[in-house]
């Protein structure tokens, strides 16, 4: 474990991210589909699996990050069939614009990574934290990445730092009416329930830190 | 052309909307169906790159509107925008309009050819137009009071009952809703011509009326009132037909051959009878398209809006004018009902908010709201609602040509013909000149409509709904029109035409022995000479006028001065008009009649009082009197333009003798003034006073003394004598000028007048009756007032009449006891 190597996430680190997402997201499927059944549509562990085995196939080769995160983007939005494709594809989308070309990625670069995801779902949904989505688990870990990076913390420790945020974020969710999607339309009934965006955003990220600590170590 | 784009859960909803859309458009619109996802498994859901790939197979410079049903398939619709490029992404817009309804509506506009703006505000609406718009919260209906009423008038509440309602309900100030509770309608504002219209009542239904608790008594009787006189329907549709006929309309003519009937014939439906040979000339009658413009004040183009309603309205006020005896007063009913469009309080509200929301020109949102309204109707159960649809287009299509600052005036032709219509609207008929128009036939239309109405009063012959075949007759082709069959000739073979030639020869040549005698002067057989005048409304009927074979004018009616505006005319202005009038008359004199307004006339700048009874309330000379520095101005101006030529001053609804006194006071008081400013005016000025009161006419001999002339307004001296509403059908039997008891007060006004040495004129309907001109001719009458279109066919009845022979009938006459008594004898008089 170098300095370097903990200081940066490469297009290696990426691929890992992405395959690990779709094994993670495909693992489950059943959990998030239960998620979904009482609130949703139960479709969202199918559709998410589903987009990201497309994701996968698509996969470019090479090492340029930005073309592989859009190109997660485009799989997303023509795979995933519900509100979740384009949700997660503008989220790609718009984090991977300023990265075309980049083989590598600074803590500021990743950090601004998470926020322009972030303002992308927020756009695409006309949503905010506290709405019961996936932005719940999301907005956090932007956050807390970013405190971490200006704190000196390295990589794997400002991503971990995410995926707790994500997964509190998750949870938070738990006891929240949702105000956006299908699950608005119960109204107080969809209090209980802990929401399955929010569950498969806190996977990916949890994804994320998992795939970066397995490769600094 | 504008694409659409389906963005569907399901492919195949999106692949079925775009096969009916495709139908529907009737042009090969192009759609493009991005429904569904690729897994057989789970085939619902939306795919943004299907539909990236849908607006690029679709998208031209002339743009593409992407519809998605619902959740995802909207996020995915914005996804696939937000991919294109920049200088593609500018041309997509999502529309958001519900799927089916947006999608059909888009598709049947795009291939209309209308522009995306128009297009997309056509899709919005799409869902909205099934219904009426819902209403306001109810908070008054909280807090009023409810009534359950049975409508029973046999057509329900259509137009003119409609109409009726909304004025009547226009008197009152609170809230007041009304829901046809048979039908299962929402409740509506019983203001509104368009939520009463919309509710569909028809006979037989039930109704609740719910209004303020402080006015909800007087609410509910007004209705039950109309009720009990069933909207003043029922006598005047059984008494309409047989007064159709116009006189001197030649006999039935004998059934054409079997064989002339297979050949180039159209059956339709016998509005006005007579005979018509000559060209085709087809005149088209839809709603013109209007490209939105962006506007930048919201506010002056409001303003714009609220002037064309209401030159609008001036405009229908004026052509109604103009019309003269043309149409009855109830038929001018119609008209209140266009008019009642215009105040339509739903109507300005949502114009004037889209306008503001959407900063586009007036027109284009009029045009839109008028086409949904049309439509709206058109698509009701109701035969006679959907008669309304054109009722619609044609207030929308007059309003339209004020704010687009056209004056085309409708069905212009050079060589008279024989016009063709789609189908006739009610202004058609009114702006028509019978001398340049041989016929009309239409492809729809009944007899029950408005047009159809209006149209069978017409002297020339009038066919309804031959159908689509009339398209085929090509423009100019020679057709013979047959009022009386309902029948319509493409290309008349030599027997068919010589079958009808020689009745038609009969009814032409009295037509033509009429135009003949028209620039002669009047006079009857035994060489009397008598004053023809002409009845004006207007500085536009100059040249009808001067044309019309009158040697003055005997009524100028001066309303339409105060009618299209916010204030009152000025003195210069005023002046202008009265100084053009006289100049262009050439030397022939001027009646002026100083304003008649209230009663039915109302303005609304004048901020009057509402008056439970305004044809018996503060109008005419009372009104004037009452507000001395507006009669001042009106008098000022028209004794100014007596300096350019010969004008008579005449005051309208004189009760007493004191208020021709107080008139002529504030005359010479004017007078001075014009002195003191050393303004010039002729000092010798007639003046005159209106026979319309029955107390007038009573006291004739006391008032003549005071002026230089009498001339008698029959419309309202008969209904002031007879009390007979001449706006209420239930009365119009009563309301009849014929009757004895109006006739002697004539009779009375004439032998006052004569004996104290002034000349009697009259200038209401009965002056251009011809089968009064006898009757008036031998009471002494001096000059006779009419609509110029009246006066050739009365100076050929004149010149058929002998003075002795006429005193002996109007001797005969007063001793009659009723008006068709009366109408007989005088008919064996005229040999008729």
């Amino acid at each position: 474990m170098t300095d370097t190597l903990a200081g940066a996430v490469t297009a290696p680190m990426v691929r890992a991210w992405i395959e690990k997402s779709a094994k993670v997201l495909a693992d489950n499927r059943a959990h998030l589909t239960e998620l979904d059944s009482p609130i949703g549509d139960s479709d969202h562990g199918n559709n998410m699996d589903r987009g990201f085995k497309a994701v996968l196939e698509k996969l470019p080769q090479g090492d340029d990050i930005g073309a592989m995160l859009k190109s997660v983007a485009m799989s997303l939005i023509s795979k995933v069939g519900g509100a979740a494709g384009p949700l997660y594809g503008t989220m790609f989308l718009d984090g991977a614009k300023p990265l075309a070309g980049k083989t590598s990625l600074t803590g500021e670069e990743l950090a601004r990574f998470f926020d322009d995801a972030v303002a992308g779902v927020m756009k695409r949904g006309r949503s905010d934290v506290g709405m019961k989505t996936m932005l719940d688990a999301l907005a956090p870990a932007a956050k807390a990445f970013r405190e971490e990076i200006a704190n000196g913390s390295d990589m794997p420790a400002a991503l971990k730092a995410a995926a707790k945020a994500a997964e509190q974020g998750m949870e938070a969710t738990i006891p929240m009416q949702a105000q956006r999607g299908r699950a608005s339309y119960l109204g107080e009934r969809s209090i209980g329930h802990q929401d399955p965006g929010a569950t498969s955003s806190y996977l990916i990220l949890q994804a994320f830190s998992d795939a970066v600590e397995e490769a600094v170590q | 052309m504008i694409g659409i784009v389906i963005v569907s859960h399901s492919r195949k909803l999106a692949e079925g909307l775009k096969e009916i859309a495709d139908v529907m458009s009737g042009q090969p619109v192009p759609i493009a169906a991005a429904g569904g996802v690729d897994d057989p498994e789970n085939p619902l859901g939306t795919d943004g790159i299907r539909v990236l790939d849908a607006i690029r197979e679709v998208l031209s410079d002339e743009g593409v509107l992407v519809f998605a049903d619902i959740g995802s398939a909207r996020l995915n619709a914005e996804t696939a925008i937000d991919l294109l490029e920049p200088e593609e992404q500018e041309k997509v817009h999502f529309c958001d309009a519900p799927l089916v309804e947006g999608v059909l509506a888009a598709a049947v506009q795009i291939g209309a050819g209308s522009p995306l703006q128009a297009v997309m505000r056509e899709a919005r609406q799409a869902a909205s137009q099934k219904a009426p718009a819902p209403e306001a919260p109810q908070d008054a209906q909280s807090g009023g009071v409810t009534r359950e009423f049975t409508i029973r008038n046999p057509m329900g509440l259509h137009a003119r009952p409609a109409a009726l309602l909304v004025t009547t309900m226009n008197a009152f100030t609170g809230d007041i809703r009304l829901a046809n509770l048979s039908k299962g309608k929402k409740p509506v504002n019983a203001k509104s011509i368009n939520g009463i219209m919309l509710s569909e009542v028809t006979a037989d239904d039930r109704i609740s009326v719910t209004a303020d608790p402080a006015e909800a008594e007087p609410v509910f009787a007004a209705i039950e009132d109309l009720i009990r006189t069933n909207f003043g329907e029922e006598a005047a549709v059984a008494s309409r037909p047989a007064a159709a006929a116009p006189a001197g309309a030649p006999p039935p003519p004998e059934t054409a051959s079997p064989a002339v009937i297979a050949s180039g014939q159209l059956d339709g439906i016998s509005i006005a009878p007579g005979f018509a040979l000559g060209p085709l000339h087809h005149v088209r009658s839809t709603l013109p398209e209007v490209e939105p413009v962006e506007i930048t004040d919201p506010a002056a183009e409001t303003e714009r809006f609220t002037w064309a309603l209401s030159d609008a309205e001036a405009e229908i006020r004026m052509s109604l004018a103009g019309a003269g005896q043309r149409i009855s007063a109830y038929d001018r009913k119609i008209f209140d009902a266009h008019i009642s469009y215009l105040h339509d309080p739903e109507i300005i509200e949502t114009v004037t908010q889209r306008i503001a929301g959407e900063r586009i020109c007036a027109a284009a949102v009029w045009r839109d709201v008028v086409a949904g309204l049309a439509r709206t109707y058109a698509a009701l159960e109701d035969p006679l609602l959907q008669a309304r649809a054109a009722d619609v287009i044609d207030v929308g299509q007059r309003v339209l040509r004020f704010l687009s600052g056209g004056e085309t005036s409708p069905a212009v032709v050079g060589e008279p013909s024989v016009l063709a219509f789609e189908d006739l609207r009610p202004s058609d008929v009114l702006a028509l000149d019978e001398k340049s128009v041989l016929g009309i036939c239409t492809m729809t239309g009944g007899k029950t409509s408005h047009a159809g109405i209006l149209a069978s009063a017409l002297s020339i012959p009038v066919v309804f709904a031959v159908g689509d075949a009339l398209v085929g007759i090509e423009e100019g082709e020679q057709v013979l029109l047959d009022g009386t069959a309902g029948t319509i000739f493409a290309a008349p073979d030599a027997e068919t035409i010589a079958a009808m030639e020689k009745d038609r020869k009969a009814w032409e040549e009295r037509r033509a022995r009429a135009e003949a005698v028209r620039k002669l002067p009047a006079r009857t057989a035994d060489g009397q000479e008598i004053r023809v005048a002409a009845n004006m409304a207007s500085v536009e009927e100059l040249g009808v006028v001067a044309a019309s074979g009158a040697q003055e004018v005997g009524l100028l009616r001066t309303e339409f001065l105060y009618m299209r505006r916010d204030s009152a005319p000025g003195e210069d202005e005023q002046y202008e008009v009265y100084r053009t009038l006289v100049t262009g008359l050439a030397g022939k004199p001027l009646t002026v009649r100083t304003a008649d307004i209230g009663g039915d006339k109302p303005v609304p700048y004048m901020d009057r009082p509402a008056e439970a009874n305004p044809n018996l309330g503060w109008r005419g000379l009372r009104y004037s009197l009452g507000v001395p520095e507006f009669f001042d101005v009106q008098l000022a101006a028209i004794l100014r333009a007596s300096a350019h030529g010969p004008v008579r001053i005449m005051f309208p609804l004189v009760s007493t003798l004191d208020e021709v006194k107080a008139a002529k006071e504030r005359l010479r008081a004017v007078m001075k003034e014009l002195q003191a400013r050393n303004l010039a005016f002729d000092e010798n000025v007639e003046i005159g006073l209106m026979i319309e009161v029955p107390a007038a006419a009573e006291m004739a001999d006391v008032l003549a003394p005071e002026v230089d002339f009498f001339s008698i307004g029959t419309n309202d001296l008969t209904q002031y004598v007879m009390a007979a509403d001449r706006a209420n059908a239930r009365v119009q039997d009563l309301f009849d000028p014929f009757n004895p008891a109006v006739l002697r007060m004539i009779a009375r006004s004439i032998k006052a007048a004569h004996e104290a040495g002034i000349w009697i004129g009259m200038c209401g309907a009965m002056a251009g009756s011809p089968v009064a001109a006898p009757i008036l001719l031998g009471l002494g009458l001096d000059e006779f007032s009419m609509t110029p279109s009246d006066i050739p066919e009365f100076k050929l009845t004149l010149s058929e009449l002998c003075l002795p022979a006429c005193r002996d009938l109007a001797e005969d006459v007063l001793k009659l006891s009723s008006a068709n008594a009366v109408r007989d004898r005088a008919n064996f008089l005229l040999g008729r």
